[in-house]
């Protein structure tokens, strides 16, 4: 009997032992191994115009090409992809010459009129429509070159051309699947072939040895990118080895990770703007006294302790610019207008003969969900009466198409140069796309158009210093900081690689 | 006739006059009740939680403290400022715990209400006529029987919205099909007796009869059936809210508290810990009460 509970205490220690601290399984070195990377939500659709929606665009990353990628922080310009050359040929012409030889996965070529089709599917669709608006015309010159003709200058061109809508698909494989509305297995010529998805679980790819650029091709044999939602779930994935990257790492963990030699947390400054978004249109937030009353009333250092730990920067913009340098000309607090002050906000509501009224905030992830917790006890001491509604991420931009979000918490990405967003968020461009918060002023159109009227930066750098005072004056939303970005991998695990918004490059990652 | 060796002699009057003196039905039930030592256990447990959640707003404030967020003091261990600590928004955890007893028992005792409402209706129904209206009302609870009752109630809040009410009556309905077998069989069982005919012979009425006759004879089951379904709804509700779907935060609920604290669970494991215990003890006060009552009313274990 004895010897029985010695063997039966000692096998559990030794369980135990083998589930807290040793990986699941080796991973073998070199070219071959098998990636998982697991991530909070899931992809929406393969269809690169469908969303904007920032794990949509990552996944899509790996099966398309596209003309430009964006370098690791997105300061030292765009980086080439299919694009092999290109010149401005004067203030609206570009000119862009592509490799040859480009295989799909099918195995057809890619030609230039697929990259014409793509970039004016693009143009037309909602998640790129805005971006693209200064673009009168795209052509093909010859069977190697595209031209793009703006309607004046625009310095953003190349990096409007990294963004996910402009993934470049075979038109006569698009034309079917639009007329089919069946995007489920998708053709790209990417560093990777689309093998299976599991909706709101995984998506799994595998290396394409036909990819044109055989420096840069993939460094592992398959790429499976799963969705674990709860962020500590995601953490223990990576303890356990039951993955190899966590995308999306939460900062609850941090003191955890830190104390585990087995482990590697990845860190990058972020241009990752968490807000609380307000639907203009609607009831009192027609106001912007009570907008500006609900940006003094909420505390966003106790937000940013709520959802991220306090690891980030606080802000206190109204126009989703995150902190300098990481975007061009940001400012922190314009006009040092806004600041936790309980008693402003509940003067603006005087001011705007506001009693107080009950609303609904909606959001999508765990860390808004927190943040949503705050800012209803922050907002319900000047009267505003919060109910927090949780949706799934892919009926979100449903709910603001049909001004079921009359509030809401979530980050946007912010690019380097402030035309890629400005008028995507704040224009009528962008209704329909990411202008969440549906604002609208002719106003800021004028002064977005004067931002891209030129090359010169100083020059713009003023436009856009006018851009975030008119907008903290409107507050058409509540910037409340930027977190900084997290990655978590075991200490093996090599190349990964931060943007400013998450880890990307998965083709990179091997042991 | 002989004292038997166990027989205790009368020492007054007053106790040899006792024993020619008939006991209440309710009196004697109360002294079996008591024997069964678990069942006490669970009632005592159970009063402690009542007094708790009636008593809550003598104990603790909501608005100053429940609800109040304190950034300066989240995740705050065990201690004398905090006796089960803080939650991540600096939230005292007993004082959410105490208020949180209120949301559960009630919905949960308002949630069997509705379906026992239902069932007596729909079960007395069923199981007095008999025939053709049993088939057809008991093939329709078979049908809702197929559901899980987390699934149905999901349902019903995701058509009507998740208010308080809502959330009542959508448990109450989830679980009424349960409560109206119950009470079919337990009106099955006593409907051909004789004082059932005797009523029926003087021409009452089925409802009446039904209603001061039937029913009443039913009630020991029924009662049973109560305390063990309440156990049942309060872990639905708890299994609603953590999943978001039930009540909404800033209100505390013992469900929406294991959801809000599991993202801590592995630093900060009393934030986990003090819900998870308010659900443990109620759910086994309440059992051990439903067994108990169901071994008191039990006629068969009356010896």
């Amino acid at each position: 009997m004895r010897r029985f509970l010695v063997a039966a205490v000692f096998s559990l220690l030794a369980i135990t032992q083998f589930a807290g601290g040793a990986f699941a399984a080796e991973q073998k070195p070199g070219r071959d191994g098998d990636i998982t990377v697991v991530q909070a939500l899931d992809m929406i659709s393969f269809d690169p115009i469908a969303t904007s929606d920032l794990n949509n665009q990552y996944v899509l990353y790996n099966i398309y090409s596209r003309l430009f990628t964006f370098p690791k922080n997105r300061l030292s310009g765009d980086v080439k992809e299919l694009c092999k050359d290109f010149k401005r040929v004067s203030d609206s012409e570009w000119h862009f010459t592509i490799w040859e030889n480009v295989k799909y996965h099918d195995g057809t070529t890619l030609t230039v009129d697929d990259v014409v089709y793509s970039l004016n599917r693009a143009k037309a669709g909602t998640a790129l429509g805005a971006l693209f608006k200064p673009v009168k015309e795209i052509k093909k010159v010859d069977n190697k070159t595209l031209a793009i003709i703006t309607d004046g200058p625009y310095p953003a061109m190349t990096s409007a051309l990294t963004h996910a809508a402009t993934c470049i698909v075979p038109k006569s494989f698009a034309e079917k699947a639009e007329k089919t509305k069946d995007w489920s297995k998708p053709v790209g010529s990417g560093r990777y072939k689309f093998v299976s998805r599991m909706i709101g679980d995984s998506v799994k790819f595998e290396r394409f040895d036909g990819y044109f650029n055989k420096n840069e091709a993939a460094q592992n044999k398959s790429l499976t990118i799963k969705v674990i939602p709860e962020g500590t779930n995601r953490t223990i994935a990576i303890e356990t080895g039951a993955a190899d990257l966590n995308a999306e790492f939460t900062p609850t963990d941090y003191a955890r990770v830190m104390k585990n030699p087995k482990l590697k947390l990845w860190d990058q400054p972020s241009a990752l703007v968490w807000h609380l978004g307000m639907d203009n249109t609607l009831g009192w937030f027609k106001n912007n006294k009570v907008r500006q009353a609900v940006g003094f009333a909420v505390d966003h250092e106790g937000c940013m302790k709520v959802g991220h730990d306090g690891r980030g920067v606080v802000l206190y913009n109204s126009a989703t610019f995150a902190h300098a340098p990481t975007v061009l000309g940001a400012i922190q607090n314009p006009l040092n207008k806004y600041s936790h002050n309980l008693q402003k906000a509940k003067a603006l509501m005087q001011e705007a003969n506001c009693p107080g009224f009950t609303t609904q905030l909606v959001v999508f992830r765990d860390e808004a969900e927190r943040i949503a917790t705050a800012v209803q006890a922050y907002l319900s001491e000047i009267n505003i009466k919060v109910e927090i509604v949780r949706i799934e991420n892919a009926v979100f931009p449903a709910h603001i198409a049909g001004h079921k979000a009359p509030m809401f918490v979530t980050s946007w990405g912010c690019y380097w140069d402030p035309d890629m967003f400005l008028s995507r968020r704040f224009s009528k461009d962008g209704i329909g796309g990411v202008n969440r918060v549906w604002y609208q002023n002719p106003e800021l159109d004028k002064l977005i158009a004067e931002g891209r009227s030129t090359f010169d930066e100083a020059k713009r750098v003023g436009v856009y210093k006018r851009v975030q005072e008119f907008l903290a004056e409107e507050s058409p939303e509540v910037d409340l900081y930027v977190t900084k970005v997290y990655a978590l991998s075991n200490d093996k695990l090599k190349d990964v690689e931060m943007t400013v918004e998450k880890p990307f490059n998965y083709y990179k990652l091997h042991y | 006739m002989e004292a038997t060796a166990s027989a205790k002699p009368f020492t007054t009057k007053k106790e040899f006059y006792a024993q020619f003196k008939k006991k209440s039905v309710t009196h004697e039930l109360w002294l079996r009740f008591l024997k069964n030592k678990t069942a006490v256990i669970g009632l005592v447990i159970f009063c402690i939680i009542l007094a708790v959640a009636v008593a809550a707003p003598w104990i603790t404030s909501y608005d100053d403290v429940v609800v109040k967020m304190n950034i300066a003091e989240r995740l705050q261990p065990p201690g004398a400022a905090h006796w089960l600590g803080t939650d991540e928004l600096g939230r005292d955890i007993l004082a959410r715990i105490v208020y949180g007893a209120r949301v559960s028992l009630l919905i949960g005792f308002s949630a069997i209400i509705v379906s026992l409402m239902v069932g007596l209706v729909l079960g007395g129904t069923a199981g007095y006529y008999g025939g053709k209206i049993d088939s057809l009302i008991m093939r329709g609870m078979d049908v809702f029987l197929c559901l899980p009752d987390v699934l149905l109630a999901l349902a019903i809040i995701a058509a009507f919205g998740n208010t308080k009410v809502n959330l009542t009556i959508a448990i109450g309905l989830a679980f009424s099909p349960k409560f109206s077998r119950v009470v079919r069989s337990a009106v099955m069982g006593v409907r051909d007796n004789e004082y059932i005919e005797a009523a029926r012979s003087i021409g009452a009425l089925d409802k009446r009869i039904i209603a001061s006759h039937v029913l009443p004879n039913c009630i020991g089951p029924i009662i049973v059936q109560v305390t063990l379904y309440v156990a049942n709804a309060i872990l639905t509700i708890a299994a609603l809210s953590f999943i978001g779907l039930g009540i909404q935060p800033p209100t505390p609920e013992w469900g929406n508290m294991l959801a809000s604290g599991r993202t801590y669970m592995r630093d900060f494991p009393h934030i986990v810990l003090a819900p998870g215990m308010a659900i443990f003890f109620t759910i086994l006060a309440l059992n051990l009460l439903g067994d108990g009552l169901r071994d008191t009313l039990d006629p068969r274990l009356k010896h």
